[in-house]
Formats: C-alpha cells, sequence, structure tokens
C-alpha cells in the first residue's frame, strides 16, 4: 500500500460517514494502487462523492 | 450580568456533566501508570450504544479548538486525529504511555512472548505538523495521543510485523521506524470478525448519525468494546488502539 495514498484515503473515509461495503470496495482498491490516478475510475469518484458528504451529525 | 438564583448551581451541574447524586464513573478517564498495561472494558455492554455514543461526541467536539485544521466539524483534526476515538481511548486508559525499553530488552521480549511489530512514519505534510519523523514517533512514545485515520478503521497506529514494509512507509530518516511489541496479554481481534460485528451493531443506526459515526468504524467500535489491536487479517498489519498494549523502544530507529 502506498503511504501517500493510504493517508490521503484513510482521512476521507475517516472523517465521512461510510458503508461497510463502501469501505471494503475502496480498502480493497487501494492496497493495489501506487497513486490516486493508479485507483479505479469507479473508486476515485465514489471517494470524490464520500468526501461531499456532510459530517457527523450532518454538519 | 444579572444574577440569576440557582444558574450557578445550573452552571456547575452542566461543566461536571453529573446529576446530584448519580456520579457516573464511566465518563472518567481511568488511572494510567506509567507504562503499566491498562486492560479496557466492554464500554457498550448490552446497551443499545446511543447514549453512550452521543456523550462520547459531545467530549470530543468539546475537546478540539477549531482553529486546528480538520474537516470543518470538531470531530477530525489533524493535530490530534479522531476526537471521537480519543475520547474512547480516554475512557479506557489506551491514551496512557507504552512502557519504553532499550533494544536488547525488546529482542529478548520479542523472543519470548512480544509480537514484534514496525511503524514507520514520514515527515510529509499531509498532517500538516511539519515535523520530522523521528519527532512524531517520539510523540507515539511520550507525548500526547494523537490517533490516526485509515482506510479499515481509525485507531492509535498501524503497525507491521514486516521491516521492510514499514521502511517503506518511512521517509528513511534517523528515527523514522518505530519498533514495539505487542503485549501476549493483548486482547486483538480479527478485522473481518470485529467488521462484522461492528456492521451489525452499527445497522440501527441511521448513516449521518453521531451514533453511526462511533459504531460504524470498526476501530471507534472495537476500542470500546475493550480490544487492544485489530489484526488486519487481508493485509497482515495491526492497528494499535491501545497504546499501553504496546512495549516501545526508545529512541526511534
Amino acid at each position: 500500500m502506498n503511504a501517500e495514498l493510504s493517508q490521503r484515503v484513510g482521512w476521507i473515509i475517516g472523517t465521512h460517514d461510510v458503508t461497510f461495503d463502501e469501505r471494503d470496495q475502496v480498502a480493497a482498491a487501494v492496497v493495489h494502487a501506487e497513486n490516486w490516478d493508479d485507483l479505479p475510475a469507479g473508486i476515485r469518484s465514489l471517494l470524490l462523492e464520500i468526501e461531499r458528504r456532510p459530517g457527523p451529525g450532518g454538519r | 450580568m444579572v444574577y440569576q438564583p440557582g444558574a450557578a448551581v445550573l452552571i456547575a451541574i452542566s461543566q461536571s456533566r453529573h446529576l446530584p447524586g448519580k456520579h457516573d464513573q464511566s465518563t472518567h478517564g481511568r488511572r494510567r501508570g506509567s507504562g503499566k498495561y491498562v486492560a479496557g472494558r466492554d464500554l457498550i455492554g448490552a446497551g443499545d450504544g446511543s447514549e453512550l455514543a452521543l456523550d462520547i461526541d459531545r467530549n470530543a467536539a468539546k475537546s478540539v479548538p477549531e482553529t486546528l485544521p480538520g474537516d470543518g466539524t470538531h470531530r477530525f483534526r489533524k493535530e490530534v486525529g479522531d476526537a471521537q476515538f480519543n475520547e474512547i481511548a480516554r475512557r479506557q486508559g489506551f491514551d496512557g504511555k507504552p512502557k519504553i525499553v532499550d533494544e536488547k530488552q525488546l529482542d529478548d521480549l520479542t523472543k519470548e512472548d512480544h509480537v514484534e511489530l514496525f511503524r514507520g512514519v514520514r515527515a510529509s505534510g499531509f498532517w500538516e505538523d511539519h515535523r520530522s519523523a523521528a519527532d512524531i514517533n517520539d510523540q507515539f512514545r511520550r507525548g500526547r495521543l494523537r490517533s490516526t485515520l485509515g482506510v479499515f478503521a481509525n485507531g492509535t497506529v498501524y503497525t507491521t510485523k514486516d521491516h521492510a514494509e514499514a521502511r517503506s512507509y518511512s521517509d528513511d530518516s534517523k528515527g523514522s521506524i518505530q519498533r514495539m511489541g505487542l503485549r501476549p496479554e493483548a486482547r486483538v481481534a480479527k478485522y473481518s470478525d470485529i467488521k462484522d460485528e461492528a456492521r451489525e451493531f452499527a445497522s440501527s443506526f441511521p448513516r449521518g448519525s453521531i451514533e453511526y459515526s462511533i459504531w460504524g468504524d470498526p476501530g471507534k467500535y472495537a476500542a470500546a468494546r475493550g480490544y487492544d489491536a485489530i489484526h488486519i487479517d487481508v493485509v497482515g498489519s495491526y492497528l494499535i488502539l491501545n497504546r499501553t498494549a504496546v512495549v516501545a523502544q526508545g529512541p526511534s530507529i
């Protein structure tokens, strides 16, 4: 797993509500990627969508 | 300011969060001996976790200055990590310090019964603290708890049994690898198991709720259940939840 990528994706996943299935999908992709562009397009889109979700309690 | 009879009492109650005659010890942090292992408890028990989650979140939100860089809420700030996790750790005593030993002592412990683990760090700009890798590892050994946010779960630090893998996470500077041993008495959850348990437990709360933000994370769920670490079997990493469950080599290598 790439250090920079795991930090970036870990922050996105760790600060937003995700389903367990989404977490599994992202984890499976990140393990095999070397950088952001290396992630499958569907995963990149999912992460950008997660990033737009409100934080805990709707804030 | 207009004096209001009873106001001082109300303020005192709200600040202490203890109702008269109902002094709840569970909200206190636990005693941390220097370098002593503090075993976790099951904070959730048979409850549904709703009241506990809201109380954890209230304290988490209060603990973090708004001025720190983060996600725009009070819960996640790069200087402290995940404040909700930190609050669970505080209640469990998991924010205590690890026992610090020298290289030879850790050699002996890992030969005996401790699991040898490595954590590689780098002075990257992501966490926005502009410190050296050695300083980041020093904070893990001796400083205030700063949790991490991960793809698999949030917790204290991600570690690996593989020195070469830890090195790939480091910036190769002096002190950028922290060697440690996981104590044999540590309660370790298997990631796939604890994730399934958290999934079922969190399913009664809507996404977007405070409760889901806590119990929907396998790391916060496991820490509240009293686990010291999670073995992420799919990649072979160990996510440490309880800092007192490890013995750390000092200084880092």
